[in-house]
């Protein structure tokens, strides 16, 4: 269990985390959902539960463990937005290689998890390409690929359908989906974008100007997210203006 | 063992890299050996002959000694700069911070093996001045010697690029300011004109240049050079490290990474 309690971040003088607290079940493996606009914090707070960034106040911890910045460098990899975080002048198969020796896996088990996961992803043809020579959709799997290979517990994936066309969303959202399930990972998702998460997602967390606006444990339609989603904004906004 | 493999993939990654960019490490070919000719035809070897009382040919040497530090300096500043802000534009430099591995061990170990590669620029370097002067096999060895010499000169410029890499990690860009200090390291310390001022001891290669120049003179090597170049190297080293671990955790807490 990742337990965040009252967590403040400052950039510079400006705050864009205000007390924001959550508790994420990683007995269960599951699909967690970070919904919010523009602006509202969501990569930043992604950024504080990874440990790229600090936070100014509160706190963060994993039940039975001391330190929690040793814990996730252990258990948790960040795969970034856009098409950023990995090496294109490399193959597919050299960055994967990369990630997992940054993060200390062992060579011959990334090697096996290589073979496990590149035949999941359909992706073992594209093993030997350099990067650069990948689609934008061919990336974001490579990316996906070199989190998976890196065999942490927690994959956090920050707007993992930008720039993808429908066909590749739609594959993206079941690879997550059977991923999660069959090698009990769990996933932590963030995006503005509701037909992606919707069906997909298990766990709501709604963040509205560094806060957060709300949780909902279940799966939705796009409809229903998005009724939820304005009424829990319409909250935050309408508990501002008092 | 687990840092080990990091290493090595780094290796692996940054070698097939570099054969990538072939145009970048020909135009690095082309620069280091332009510079070496502009520094020969301006007639600094008279510097030397005078100074150190030796003949034309052991004045071109001399030069050649200072201007092999001054290259590996040059290019470990360069590179420690250029790869922070690289890396940190493109994304690469988050996924170290996820790592569980010190990042400078790794990216001291990038800058050696960057320096390595690019002892192929001392190629035009070596056949212009076989060409011009002529060399005598030991010579060759002096040569030799000063490349391998020079290369700790590479911890505690590392260390100086690591402060200016602090200052990349903060401002993003540092924009002409290396080039600057790069051409200033040229004139103002011992590289091509010969000085025995204090304050030049304090740059970590200055000593090294003096320490082979008297080897190939004949003379006897002082125990004090040899002890300022290891102490200079490594404090520069320290200062470097506690700058970078300092901007890294001030950017941490009040900046972001990908904010350019």
């Amino acid at each position: 269990m990742i337990e965040v309690k009252n967590v403040n971040k400052f950039y510079k003088n400006k705050q864009v985390l205000f007390d924001f607290s959550v508790t994420i079940d990683l007995t269960k493996d599951g699909i967690y959902g970070l919904l919010g606009p523009n602006g509202a914090g969501k990569t930043t707070f992604l950024k504080v539960l990874t440990g790229l960034l600090d936070y100014s106040s509160g706190t963060m911890r994993v039940r039975e463990e001391d330190n929690y910045m040793k814990w996730c460098k252990e258990n948790i990899v960040l795969i970034p937005a856009g098409e950023r975080g990995i090496r294109y002048k490399n193959t597919v198969y050299d960055n994967i290689m990369f990630f997992a020796a940054m993060k200390g896996s062992k060579e011959k088990e990334v090697k096996n998890l290589i073979e496990k996961y590149a035949n999941e992803l359909h992706f073992s043809q594209f093993l030997k390409r350099r990067v650069e020579t990948l689609s934008t959709g061919e990336k974001k799997k490579a990316m996906l690929l070199c989190g998976l290979c890196t065999d942490m517990k927690v994959l956090i994936m920050d707007e993992p359908s930008n720039g993808l066309d429908i066909e590749s969303q739609v594959e993206m959202k079941n690879l997550i989906k059977d991923l999660a399930k069959t090698y009990h990972k769990t996933f932590i998702i963030s995006s503005h974008d509701l037909e992606f998460l919707n069906e997909l997602v298990e766990h709501y967390i709604f963040i509205f100007k560094g806060k957060n606006g709300g949780e909902e444990d279940r799966a939705m339609g796009t409809e229903e997210i998005r009724e939820i989603y304005l009424e829990k904004r319409r909250g935050m906004d309408n508990n501002e203006v008092f | 063992m687990k840092y080990f493999n990091a290493i090595k993939w780094e290796m692996i990654l940054d070698t097939k890299e570099y054969l990538q960019y072939r145009i970048g490490l020909f135009m690095d070919f082309l620069v280091f050996t332009g510079t070496f000719l502009a520094v020969y035809f301006m007639g600094s070897t008279q510097g030397f002959v005078s100074f150190y009382n030796t003949s034309e040919a052991g004045g071109y040497i001399l030069v050649l000694i200072g201007y092999i530090f001054w290259q590996n300096a040059s290019a470990a500043l360069g590179y420690c700069v250029g790869t922070v802000s690289d890396e940190t534009s493109h994304g690469i430099f988050e996924i170290r911070l996820q790592s569980k591995f010190h990042m400078e061990g790794i990216l001291f170990i990038k800058l050696v093996i960057s320096c390595l590669i690019h002892l192929v620029t001392y190629v035009g370097i070596i056949i212009f001045g076989n060409a011009v002067v002529g060399y005598s096999s030991n010579d060759l060895k002096i040569i030799i010697l000063a490349i391998f010499v020079s290369l700790f000169s590479l911890v505690g410029m590392y260390g100086i690029g690591l402060i200016f890499g602090s200052i990349c990690i903060c401002e993003k860009k540092v924009g002409s300011l290396i080039l600057v200090v790069q051409t200033m390291l040229l004139f103002v310390t011992n590289a091509i004109s010969p000085s025995r001022a204090s304050v030049i001891y304090l740059i970590p290669f200055t000593s090294g240049i003096d320490i082979v120049r008297d080897i190939y003179l004949g003379n006897k090597v002082s125990n004090y050079l040899i002890l300022v170049y290891v102490i200079v190297n490594i404090l520069w080293a320290i200062a470097g490290t506690v700058c970078f671990r300092f901007a890294l955790r001030y950017e941490k807490r009040y900046g972001a990474f990908d904010n350019y």
